[in-house]
């Protein structure tokens, strides 16, 4: 994705989109930002894991040149963004280190034009790269692949290490932070490894940071494994939610009672959601109506 | 001894096609079951039974002890085979494949020929070799004067191939429906083990410690196959196996069917019934999204829908959706595979209970296609619930002859509803084509099209403007109307999945997409959907797949002329190589039986909905053609005068049988509606593929005797000629299956043959 001319490092996809798309902001999953609003996508090809899984194999797995382009700038985006009052422009599709010249000229005019920026990643980032962008960066989801190394490395692609390091960063920086684990059948599905996964959360990251368990159905490669059941999701949201992570979600199972938000207090409901839409809102001042504890988010 | 012979060349032939057949239903499992695979499973196979042959024939002038050489390769054939098999069901983790992942074409290439690289060598091998005892007996019993009239090769050809035809017809009828892949092969072990000690016991000397020792062994062996089967040890294997291939799962049923495999997964209460290794849905709880998606947009979109149609895919969720609706009266399910249901029934769930209990629906074993054309029903919605024209068997539900057949059954503001693989954030140039190619068919006999883009892109076409109309106050007032209790169906929902901008977004993103139909006999969104299925898993063909889109028959034509260009500088060039000529006929004969009987299976398909269960017949008969052509022509071998110019007439006979073939098979499916037509056409069928192996059987036996002329090596002309018929036949298999049907289509394919055999019969006269 990037080209060596005369020495100097140029990005191939800057101001080249693939994919711009406007979808509700719970698709992303942002669950605890601004819900019921809407989000521009932006995507490019390129990515710098193989996850064998991936739904947008055919932009992350494709090389600059072999797919259709949009021509629009940084400046265009933030215009698009505007002119559609959406609550931010989300790099997503596919991971934004891919286009990350592109997505920080973009972040730093949006945050001039108080539109907001969300990454959607797989925190696969060096440090330095990573606290730069955030600094224009209002949210970020990141998707938690699992807990194990060697299938990080050989399903995904990718190292765990660098993604755990990346989310201590995030937190560190302040930048509102969801994390998806999509909970794919005898490959990260281990109770055991669930319960690791929230124990590393709610102790580096805290027990504030929502965590969504996604069902997974075949796409990609992995044409031969059956989806989720949903008592592994339901499990799993025990597990993390007896490790002491406040707020858990399921996703990809419509009408599912823990697509919503409950108040850890009271176990009340906050946010009715079913699938990517939300049904109401009971957030009160960035607080439960119920016990009057704070959730955290980006409610205004 | 002859007997003992003969009964060897049948058990080999026998366990030959046996051990072929189960293993290609096995690795179908393990890959993606199109019909790509199918065809470099089975080219795969004969390449390497041609190197065992080549390899037979090269041992057989250094070893004089033939009948070790037939014992030691058939207790290998014996032995290895189980192995292979469980080694089968765990090949993807033999070749570092995770679990659940799909396997590539190359792939699927080298790992086929790996599982076939013992059995398919090791059974050309036993041909070659039974070929040399038979002649080493004729020598003795003709006191050292071979007869050069009577070739052995024929004659152990036709009991081969009477094998191979015994071996399809019980495979398919018997031991396929009856008994477990471990206890089949177990069995052919068995058989092929006693074969060797028969072929012991014919040469007995009562002082020969070897041969004592030999039996001893062998019938340690049968005692110990024996004892598996007996002794219930083929289904611990069978367990064995299975957990290896599934690793981590419970995998509760697993049964082979007339149609394919069918394996029931269970995990946490829930279960996955999975078709030849993929999933095709999971109860009691379904990709919700899909289910109601796929059933609820198009029954809210008709006023009142009554009767339904659900041509497969029906159980798991989407009859159980369509039943919500209380205007249904009738809902008529097709599936093929009673299997399916079977286990569905099995592994009972409340939904499935209740959806197949319903007295408003009604079951029916038939594949859709044909139920349709049979029904005099009309119905308000037809649903298809397959997921695109992945086979040549799904792509009969894309193309114009059915939208035709189903715009006939349907009622005013019938809707008929599918979807297609589709994204909601790129349309690759793939993803395009493959939509574009049913869409440009869809039009052809639906003015009304309604699309709602999505992972899956759902189609509405109608020949009633009312589903244009269909936006989502609309919907949502049926919805409420109707009461219906869904999960994901909402207001907030239709207004985002119908929103205009996706539309537009689809439409823009369309453009340059192929301007191909989908057809019975040109089966484009056939070839689109391989390339689709080839760009995830070998994006590195992508550019060859393209390139292939483009392929037309001119092409073809220009290639020809060159390559006979080729051939007449050759010719005057070289005189020598006017030997080859008969190789070269051969060579070409092998692609062109072997095209012939692709089509014959493919047509099959096309017109009957599958070619499984015929399968067996369809190959018997050409293979009883084989033999039939190859026992005349041994018998007439003698009082043949100038065998050259028969050579030369068989040649030209191929080239008439390219044309006559498909204008026949064409005027069968013209007729097939017709309940008579419908029958006798598979008769038609069967006739027509004894021709196809008649005429490859006549030149075999001719083949072998006029390259004989040339060489007093037996062995190598039987490797010779048997190998360019074997690789004549690889190359058919491989290029027919991808290429020439999928993009030339029917005529285009047969052009094609016609071209190729005339080459071969010019390079055979020219002086
Ligand atoms: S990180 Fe995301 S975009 Fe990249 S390959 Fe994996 S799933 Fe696809």
């Amino acid at each position: 994705m990037k080209i060596n001319r005369d020495g100097r490092l140029y990005c191939l996809v800057h101001s080249r989109p693939s994919a711009v798309m406007i979808d509700p902001i719970e698709k992303e999953p942002q669950l605890h930002h601004k819900p019921g609003t809407e989000i521009l996508c932006v995507g490019t090809v390129g990515c710098n894991f193989s996850c064998k899984h991936c739904q947008n194999w055919s932009l992350s797995q494709a090389s600059p040149n072999e797919r259709s382009v949009f021509d629009l700038s940084p400046q265009a985006l933030v215009d698009a963004a505007l002119e559609r009052n959406v609550t931010a422009i989300s790099f997503t599709y596919n991971d934004p280190i891919i286009l990350f010249e592109y997505a920080f000229d973009t972040a730093v005019l949006a945050k001039e034009a108080d539109v907001g920026i969300i990454l959607h990643s797989n925190a696969a980032m060096n440090p330095e790269p990573l606290r730069k962008i955030l600094q224009y960066t209002t949210a970020m989801t990141v998707d938690l692949k699992g807990f194990c190394p060697e299938i990080y490395r050989e399903f995904f692609g990718g190292d765990l290490d660098m993604v755990l390091n990346s989310l201590k960063i995030i937190k560190e920086e302040g930048v509102w932070l969801e994390i998806v684990n999509l909970v794919i059948p005898t490959i990260n599905d281990c109770p055991e490894e669930i319960k690791e996964m929230s124990e590393w959360i709610v102790e580096y990251l805290g027990p504030d940071v929502p965590l969504h368990f996604s069902r997974f159905f075949p796409a990609f490669k992995v044409t031969h494994l059956s989806p989720t059941p949903i008592e592994t999701l339901e499990k799993a949201h025990e597990i993390a939610r007896n490790a002491g992570v406040n707020f858990v979600t399921i996703g990809n199972v419509p009408g599912h009672r823990y697509n919503s938000t409950f108040c850890p207090c009271t176990g009340e409901r906050l946010i009715h959601r079913n699938h990517f839409h939300m049904l109401y809102n009971d957030i009160v001042d960035g607080k439960s109506p119920f016990s009057g504890r704070p959730v955290p988010g980006i409610w205004e | 001894m002859k007997r003992q012979i003969f009964l060897a060349s049948t058990i080999s032939g026998f366990s030959g096609m046996v051990i072929q057949m189960l293993l290609l239903r096995e690795l179908l499992v393990v890959f993606h079951g199109n019909d790509l695979s199918i065809g470099i499973i089975l080219a795969n196979w004969l390449i390497l039974e041609a190197s065992g042959v080549i390899f037979a024939s090269w041992k057989m002038e250094h070893n004089l002890r033939k009948i070790n050489l037939f014992i030691g390769l058939a207790v290998l054939l014996a032995i290895s085979s189980p192995i292979i098999l469980y080694f089968t069901r765990g090949l993807r983790d033999l070749i570092g494949v995770m679990p659940g992942v799909g396997i590539g074409v190359f792939s699927i290439f080298y790992s086929s020929l790996l599982i076939f690289a013992l059995p398919a060598f090791l059974h050309g091998a036993l041909f070659v070799t039974v070929c040399r005892l038979w002649e080493q007996l004729d020598k003795r019993e003709l006191d050292n004067q071979p007869q050069k009239g009577s070739s052995p090769v024929g004659k152990v050809y036709v009991w081969e191939t009477l094998g191979h035809i015994i071996g399809a017809v019980i495979f398919t009828f018997v031991l396929i429906l009856y008994f477990s892949a471990f206890e089949i092969v177990l069995t052919v072990s068995v058989l092929i083990i006693l074969a060797s000690i028969g072929l012991i016991l014919c040469r007995r000397n009562g002082k020969d410690v070897k041969q004592k020792i030999s039996i001893g062994l062998l019938l340690l062996l049968l005692v110990t196959f024996f004892y598996m089967i007996i002794g219930n040890k083929d289904d611990l294997l069978c367990q064995l196996s299975v957990s290896r291939q599934w690793p981590g799962k419970t995998v509760v049923h697993h049964q082979h069917s007339a149609y394919g495999n069918i394996a029931v997964i269970e995990r946490e209460s829930e279960y996955t019934f999975l078709a030849d290794g993929i999933p095709i849905f999971t109860t009691p709880n379904p990709d919700i999204v899909r289910v109601e998606e796929f059933s609820h947009f198009a029954m809210l979109a008709h006023p009142k829908p009554e009767t339904i149609a659900v041509l497969t895919g029906g159980a798991g969720g989407v009859i159980y959706e369509i039943l919500k609706h209380p205007t249904v009266s009738r809902v008529d399910y097709t599936e093929l595979d009673p299997l399916i249901l079977e286990m569905v029934r099995k592994f009972s769930t409340p939904l499935t209970a209740k959806e197949l209990a319903d007295s408003r629906v009604n079951t029916v074993y038939l594949d859709g296609r044909r139920f349709l054309e049979l029904s005099q029903e009309k119905y308000d919605v037809i649903f298809i619930g397959l997921p695109g024209p992945d086979n040549l068997a799904m792509n009969r539900y894309f193309v114009e002859e059915f939208f035709e057949l189903a715009k006939t059954r349907l009622n005013k503001d019938g809707i008929l509803v599918f979807s297609l693989p589709g994204s909601l954030s790129y349309l690759s140039s793939e993803l395009r084509n493959l939509n574009g190619v049913i869409i440009n068919t869809l039009t052809g006999s639906f003015p009304y099209l309604r699309i709602i883009p999505g992972h899956f892109n759902m189609y509405l076409a109608s020949t009633s403007d009312s589903i244009m109309k269909a936006d989502a106050s609309l919907l949502y007032t049926r919805k409420l109307e109707r009461e219906l209790d869904v999960r994901l169906i909402s207001y907030p929902h239709f207004q985002l999945r119908l929103a205009p901008r996706w539309m537009e977004w689809f439409s823009k993103s369309m453009q340059g997409a192929t301007r191909n139909t989908n057809s019975d006999f040109q089966p484009r969104g056939f070839f689109y959907s391989l390339a689709y299925w080839n760009a995830k898993f070998s994006p590195y063909l992508q550019e060859f797949f393209n390139q292939l889109g483009k392929l037309s028959l001119k092409m073809i034509v220009f290639a020809m002329i060159i390559l006979n260009l080729f051939i007449l500088a050759l010719r005057v060039k070289a005189k020598k190589i006017s030997r080859h000529s008969i190789p070269f006929s051969v060579a070409t004969t092998g692609f062109a039986g072997m095209v012939f009987d692709l089509i014959i299976i493919f047509l099959f398909q096309v017109i009957y909905g599958s070619a499984f269960h015929w399968l067996a017949l369809l190959v018997a008969a050409f293979m009883v053609g084989v033999a039939v052509g190859g026992f005349v022509m041994t018998k007439a071998l003698k009082q043949l005068k100038n065998k050259f110019i028969v050579f030369r007439r068989l040649e030209l006979a191929v080239v008439i049988f390219s044309f006559v073939l498909p204008l026949i098979l064409w005027k069968v499916s013209l007729y097939s509606s017709n309940p008579l037509m419908f029958i006798l056409g598979k008769f038609i069928f069967g006739i027509m593929s004894f021709l196809a192996g008649t005429l490859v059987g006549l030149k075999f036996p001719l083949a072998n005797e006029l390259y004989l002329s040339n060489s007093a090596n037996l062995s190598r002309t039987v490797g010779v000629i048997y190998s360019a018929d074997l690789l004549g036949g690889w190359a058919g298999g491989i290029i027919v299956g991808v290429i020439l049907f999928p993009v030339l289509g029917l005529w285009g394919t047969m052009m094609t043959i016609t071209m190729i055999k005339l080459s071969s019969y010019l390079f055979l006269i020219l002086p």
